[in-house]
């Protein structure tokens, strides 16, 4: 009696240290969170800079060989960037800037030569669908005439990027340079990714025409991704206006931005419009990398960072590890019950991902597994979508463990300034 | 669709919500949402499937007729593709349980379709003219995008051109047969079956493998709630209004070809609303009013909705016919307004008062 009485007087006496405990914990995983972005975007930096390289040694000398290790190099970039893009959705300031790094999909008949059979030939959405600028010295753009003569950074971001209010006019970053390696995947559901041969760069012995304009391009859309990138790593170091709005802001805001990242990636943009959407279609250019084939392996990295940033751990590119206080202990905190089942459904999801990207390596491409009558395929796609649908309830269990109420709403004026209507 | 943050500000309003609620009602129990969800399946759900059922079998016998007379858009035919558009529009927001299975919901409506690709498969399949490819089993394991209603509208109002109108009628026979299939097997799982999902909802208070609790289910409704809108002002409005009168693209709206965008709104909004008030036995309406500071923000939305619905009812069916309206852009961009202002009800005082935090929903993603 004695006993219990004496714990709940202490247990009053402390309450305010607990609260502000339970605040600095709050603030120790947001710490965690903002350095695992950190490093993520300097591992994107890191690789995209040795694709530079790549593409240099490329466009210096196009030969198979030159195409080959540029076409690794995207790869291998790939993998730190999908990791990253769990920041994306909550984090208004990447969100803001992803679409110049990642857009998709495109409509690359704006950017080069494509087949009409396959590509179509026109657009109810998009008026530059075939512009092609790599052919076409001048354009007409938003209904005024822009000379194209050099092919510069500002054409491509400021004059050509989303033009016409199109979002599918994608002319920066990852999948425009993708389209420049590999160009469109003609094979159908068949095998067999985009096969772009090296001497559509050369001015020797050029193939398709104006070797140059695509390899001046090429160089140029890689440079900006440089520069985007860049920027994107200053905004997350130490004063960094990314970290410093989640570390000087209300706690309970940041976390619910980390499960914001987690359960939209999860939900409306892989399981919906990534993945979803190219198995109902049975469409082969309805996948994530569609030039390239690397679809599944981008998929799994969104999957990881999804993972990255509940356990607060990411396993950098060079082997080392940014960790620290988690997600996941404060949930565990709360209810150990809910911890344990966001584990779970998180290792499921990798699971699920894992068996797509087996077949992808052993048995055929992504674009194969979504095609029209292939039941053994489409069930292991259909697998991944259903592991993201269920843990996208995990997360949002999660949010409500946490007892975070509101989260989570894609764009409308009202709601991103949810605080005038509260007020 | 961008999502941007939504900074918590429950913290405030939860704790001002319980002052409140010492003194008066209190908040809603488990039993309130297992009530709610009983009266939603039976007042609300299962009539507008049954409704959807009945369309599709009308369809389904309209085109048989007249495409076996040799005539593919007859006036029997498209009414009765009208009389589907707004039985669909009226369960539209509904993507879960049956409406998720096997993709029914995209199958019967793909769209939004920002490339083009139903004018794309379609003009193919009918390019091909391969009878094979009509086997109701391989047409309703296809591309989602010429099996629905979409694809119907085109063959109806813009025919691919050059099309054998002999094969366009097969196809639009295999799309009839198709939707009557699809919208008696949605209305079949909820009814029947070894786990019939109006049981399901109805043992959420139990507990399963769907839902942990009623509440959790009333939630799944009120999300579907807040979808109809979010559907509405963000892909039906947004999309083809753009930022100023100059930037429309009155091709992005929804069932453009036939006419009838904002018959779809008006559809979608009254529809939203029965959700809200519940038809019989009392919806989310009389849950909110029974909680404390509930009868204000129940006012308030209900105001708005009666805004939205006078500003619908004084527009044609067609948005491009509201567009040639003088001053057509503006009444629109003044609907969207109101639209916006019901939404931020819901996800804000309407969620925290009945502590319903409405997530993540279907039309996330960009």
């Amino acid at each position: 009696m004695r006993l219990s009485g004496t714990l709940a007087a202490a247990g009053l006496a402390l309450m305010p240290a607990v609260a502000l405990a339970d605040g600095h914990g709050k603030m120790a995983v947001l710490e965690t969170y903002a350095d695992i972005a950190h490093a993520g975007y300097e591992d994107s930096l890191i690789t995209a800079r040795a694709l530079q390289q790549a593409v240099d040694a490329l466009v210096a000398d196009p030969t198979e060989a030159s195409l080959a290790a540029a076409r690794e190099s995207w790869i291998a970039a790939r993998v730190p960037y999908q990791q990253t893009e769990v920041f994306r959705f909550g984090n208004a300031v990447v969100d803001d800037w992803e679409g110049k790094v990642n857009a998709w999909p495109l409509d690359e008949g704006l950017i080069d030569y494509v087949d009409g059979g396959l590509y179509g030939a026109e657009s109810d959405e998009n008026p530059i669908f075939t512009a092609n600028v790599i052919a076409n010295k001048s354009l007409k753009v938003n209904g005024e005439a822009v000379d194209a003569s050099v092919i510069t950074k500002t054409l491509i971001a400021d004059v050509l990027h989303e033009a016409e209010e199109v979002e599918a006019n994608v002319a920066t970053g990852y999948h425009a340079i993708e389209f420049l390696l590999w160009g469109q995947d003609l094979n159908g559901s068949g095998p067999g990714a985009g096969n772009r041969p090296a001497s559509d760069f050369s001015t020797a012995d050029c193939t398709n025409g104006n070797c140059d304009r695509r390899a001046a391009y090429l160089k140029v859309a890689t440079d900006l991704l440089i520069d985007d990138l860049e920027e994107m790593v200053a905004l997350w170091d130490q004063n960094g206006p990314a970290r410093k709005g989640l570390l000087t802001g209300n706690p309970e805001a940041g976390i619910t931005t980390m499960l914001t990242g987690m359960g939209s990636l999860s939900y409306g943009e892989l399981a919906g419009e990534r993945i979803k959407l190219g198995l109902m279609l049975h469409d082969p250019e309805e996948e994530h990398d569609c030039f390239s084939d690397n679809t599944h392996y981008s998929h799994f990295y969104n999957q990881v960072g999804i993972t990255n940033v509940y356990l607060g751990t990411y396993k950098r590119i060079d082997g080392s590890v940014v960790s620290g206080p988690s997600l996941s202990d404060l949930v565990a905190g709360k209810d150990s019950a809910v911890d344990t089942e966001m584990k779970e459904k998180l290792g499921a999801a990798r699971t699920a991902m894992q068996a797509m990207v087996d077949r992808a390596k052993t048995v055929e491409a992504y674009d194969q597994m979504i095609g029209e009558g292939n039941a053994e395929g489409n069930a292991v796609i259909e697998t991944v979508v259903q592991s993201l649908t269920t843990q996208t309830r995990s997360i949002e269990r999660a949010v409500a463990a946490l007892g975070l109420g509101q989260i989570a709403f894609e764009g409308s004026d009202s709601l991103d300034n949810p605080q005038a209507v509260f007020q | 669709m961008n999502l941007p943050m939504m900074p918590s500000v429950r913290g405030l309003s939860a704790v001002a919500t319980m002052g409140l609620a010492v003194l008066s009602a209190a908040p809603a129990a488990a039993d309130d949402f297992a009530v709610l969800n009983g009266a939603i399946v039976e007042d609300y759900l299962l009539p507008r499937y049954e409704t959807l059922a009945d369309a599709g079998s009308a369809l389904d016998a309209a085109l048989r007729q007249d495409c076996g007379a040799g005539t593919l858009a007859t006036d029997p035919s498209i009414a009765a593709y009208h009389r589907m558009a707004d039985a669909w529009m009226a369960v539209q927001h509904l993507r879960f349980g049956p409406s998720e299975l096997f993709l029914r919901a995209d199958r019967i409506q793909f769209w939004p379709d920002k490339r083009g690709i139903t004018g794309r498969h379609l003009g193919r399949l009918i390019a091909e003219a391969d009878p094979a490819a009509l086997e109701p089993q391989r047409f309703a394991q296809g591309s989602v995008a010429v099996q629905g209603l979409p694809a119907l509208e085109r063959l109806f109002f813009a025919p691919p051109e050059g099309a054998d109108p002999a094969f366009a009628c097969d196809v639009a026979v295999a799309i009839g047969a198709n939707l009557k299939s699809i919208a008696g097997g949605m209305l079949a799982d909820w009814r029947e079956g070894p786990a019939p999902y109006a049981a399901v909802i109805r043992s959420a208070a139990e507990g399963n493998a769907s839902y942990m609790d009623a509440k959790e289910a009333s939630l799944q409704f009120a999300k579907a709630l807040r979808a109809a809108l979010v559907a509405t002002t963000d892909l039906k409005l947004d999309r083809p209004l753009g930022t100023s009168a100059e930037a429309v693209k009155p091709r992005r709206a929804e069932s453009w070809r036939s006419a009838r965008s904002l018959r779809n709104i008006r559809i979608n909004i009254e529809t939203a609303e029965a959700l809200y008030e519940g038809e019989g036995r009392g919806g989310f309406a009389a849950l909110l009013r029974r909680q404390a500071a509930g009868e204000t923000v129940d006012q308030d939305i209900r105001a708005a909705f009666a805004q939205a619905r006078s500003r619908l009812d004084a527009l044609p069916d067609s948005l491009q016919a509201a567009l040639d309206q003088p001053d057509g852009w503006q009444r629109l961009d003044d609907l969207r307004g109101d639209l916006r202002g019901l939404l931020a009800l819901l996800s804000g005082p309407f969620s925290q008062t009945l502590d319903l935090p409405l997530g993540f929903n279907s039309f996330d993603g960009d």
